[in-house]
């Protein structure tokens, strides 16, 4: 669940990074367009109109002003984003107003792509709608007093043509925000899978680590028993040598039976329990069931005391289980009775049953995850 | 009449085992056919045997089981998988492909015998290393099970003797073994359709162990 989160974390912040990037780059275009492209005539052409040079400065106060807030401010906030639309529609409106009521002239004026362009890097990443809609209503602001004036059929197709070579560009790119979501989406994949492989990485290094420690601590214990058997100084029929030997032999099975993959501590440690119960002659079957569950460390303590207690003292063979429950895990053992009582867990959260009949031993400890 | 046998396991010892618990069985079990690879369940003599004991092992490929599994149950075979695998994905798997049993080889000597007796009849049986697969299933599509089923299920697992876990729930150890053919008739009763299926269904109904209107 949380995994699944942080991958939708994951590619909504690519995603927004690169809605960002696109809305600069129409932002750029817009500008360029409107600057380089048609500036050049404002500044050197015959004088325009008051309202049409009005429309002007305030087509580049918005694009310098939205420019900075996108900067800034990448979530650029829904306020700005609805003035720079409505000051947008209002220079559509008032170019609409005085334009001559010519065809051509209306189709092919500076303001039908400067708009548009402006509009899309406002609403690029939005619900596409809001950018088609836009589009839509700045084109047939600017051919409604043509269709007042009751134009000709063959003016409105000649409008028509330029304007949807220019509005349909524009709506093309808009669409292309689908385009940008899937993108993002791989990327954030593909990062995921990057992610993943450097945690394996370093969780290997960490593990490999920890086991060159613990040879390390072997060679101290291991090496002088070992050095001392073959030199003779140690005598194989002591007690205490056995013993020795038979704590070493528990420790090196257990390092060399570790995996990389042992999610399943409490498993594991039971394993360990295992080893030194067939040590004694107990042939112990484990049946393990259930996906493994977190159990903290003091109650697999307590779940594997009493388990313990009966496998090392037992004379006969063994049957030990393992249930995980997505609440609870269940231990049991069932065996010859041994003479020595378990020992009784002392939290309340960990329940214990046992019985004895005809002198079978079964006994179960179960904890519920809180 | 005497239930024929066909055996199938890569091991010598392991057939022998398995022959001589045949042999001491109160009803008369026939082992007809044996060998290492699963073609003597398909040829003559051991085509024509009531129930087929299988080891996963006989294939080479870990994988391959399934489909080995598969061709037998569709043609109708009844099969008991009796095998080393531990593994609950492997037992869950085989009873969703149709088999009569599942045995791990631990549990060979106290259960081979009566699940090849229940088998051979259409009858189901509950081993408890499958119990304990069954009861930790965490699958979408498993069947429902009560709380009831599920403590009769886990007491088996755990003990392997129903004497115990009818002592430890109060019941008697029949009702301990009706708890498990239902749980195993619910199994019958879900995923991939299998004639091994049907037929135990059939036959549990025949027996009045589950109504029709359950299904």
């Amino acid at each position: 669940m949380a995994d699944s989160d942080t991958a939708r974390g994951r590619a909504n912040f690519v995603e927004r990074r690169l809605m960002v990037t696109v809305r600069i780059v129409l932002l750029a275009v817009a500008m360029t367009i409107q600057f380089a492209v048609h500036g050049y005539r404002f500044l050197s052409g015959p004088a325009e109109p008051g309202a049409e040079i009005a429309v002007y400065v305030a087509l580049a106060v918005t694009g310098l002003g939205y420019g900075a807030v996108l900067l800034f401010r990448p979530r650029t906030p829904v306020a700005v984003r609805a003035v720079c639309v409505a000051v947008l529609l209002a220079c559509s409106v008032v170019m609409s107003a005085i334009l001559p009521l010519d065809a051509v002239d209306r189709a092919e004026q500076w303001s039908l792509s400067v708009i548009g362009w402006y509009g899309l890097a406002v609403l690029f990443g939005t619900p596409l709608r809001w950018a088609v809609g836009f589009l839509g209503v700045h084109a047939l602001v600017l051919t409604w007093p043509m269709l007042i004036a009751g134009a000709s059929l063959e003016d409105l197709a000649a409008m028509g043509i330029v304007m949807v070579a220019v509005i349909g560009f524009q709506v093309g790119v808009a669409l292309s925000a689908r385009l940008v979501r899937a993108i993002a989406a791989a990327a954030a994949r593909t990062s995921r899978a990057e992610e993943r492989l450097r945690v394996s990485e370093e969780v290997a290094a960490v593990v490999a680590r920890d086991r060159a420690r613990r040879y390390a601590d072997l060679r101290e214990t291991a090496l002088p028993l070992l050095a001392g058997l073959a030199e003779e100084s140690l005598d194989p029929r002591d007690p205490v040598v056995r013993r020795r030997c038979a704590i070493e032999a528990a420790r090196m099975r257990r390092l060399f039976s570790e995996s990389d993959t042992a999610d399943d501590r409490l498993v594991h440690e039971l394993a360990a329990v295992i080893d030194i119960a067939e040590r004694h002659d107990t042939t112990v079957t484990l049946s393990v069931r259930g996906e493994p569950v977190e159990v903290p460390r003091d109650v697999r303590r307590e779940l594997l005391a009493p388990i313990s207690d009966v496998l090392v003292t037992t004379r006969s063979d063994a049957r030990v289980t393992v249930l995980h429950a997505p609440d609870r895990v269940r231990l049991s053992v069932r065996c010859a009775a041994p003479e020595i009582g378990a020992t009784e867990p002392e939290r309340s959260d960990i329940e214990c049953v046992q019985s004895v009949i005809e002198g079978q031993l079964w006994l179960e400890v179960s904890w519920r995850s809180p | 009449m005497a239930i024929t046998v066909t055996v199938v396991d890569d091991h010598p010892a392991i057939r022998t085992g398995v022959r001589a618990w045949y042999a001491d069985a109160e009803q008369q079990i026939d082992v007809i056919a044996e060998g290492a690879g699963v073609d003597v369940a398909w040829t003559s003599p051991g085509g024509d045997a009531d129930v087929v004991v299988l080891d996963l092992n006989v294939e080479r490929e870990a994988a391959s089981y399934r489909s080995t599994v598969r061709r037998l149950v569709d043609v109708g075979r009844k099969v008991i998988v009796y095998t080393m695998q531990e593994s609950q994905d492997v037992a869950l798997s085989c009873l969703d492909l149709g088999v009569c049993a599942f045995l791990t080889k631990a549990e060979g000597d106290a259960h081979l015998v009566a699940a090849t007796v229940s088998v051979a009849q259409n009858r189901p049986y509950l081993a408890p290393a499958l119990a304990g697969a069954i009861v930790a299933n965490q699958q979408a599509n498993r069947p429902r099970l009560s709380d009831r089923e599920q403590e009769v299920l886990t007491l088996w697992f755990q003990c392997e003797s129903k004497q115990l876990v009818a002592d430890r729930m109060c019941i008697t150890p029949r009702t301990v073994g009706t708890y498990l053919d239902r749980v195993r008739i619910k199994y019958a009763n879900v995923g991939r359709p299998a004639p091994t299926k049907a037929a135990l269904l059939a036959r549990a109904i025949q027996d009045g162990l589950v109504d029709v209107d359950d299904l």
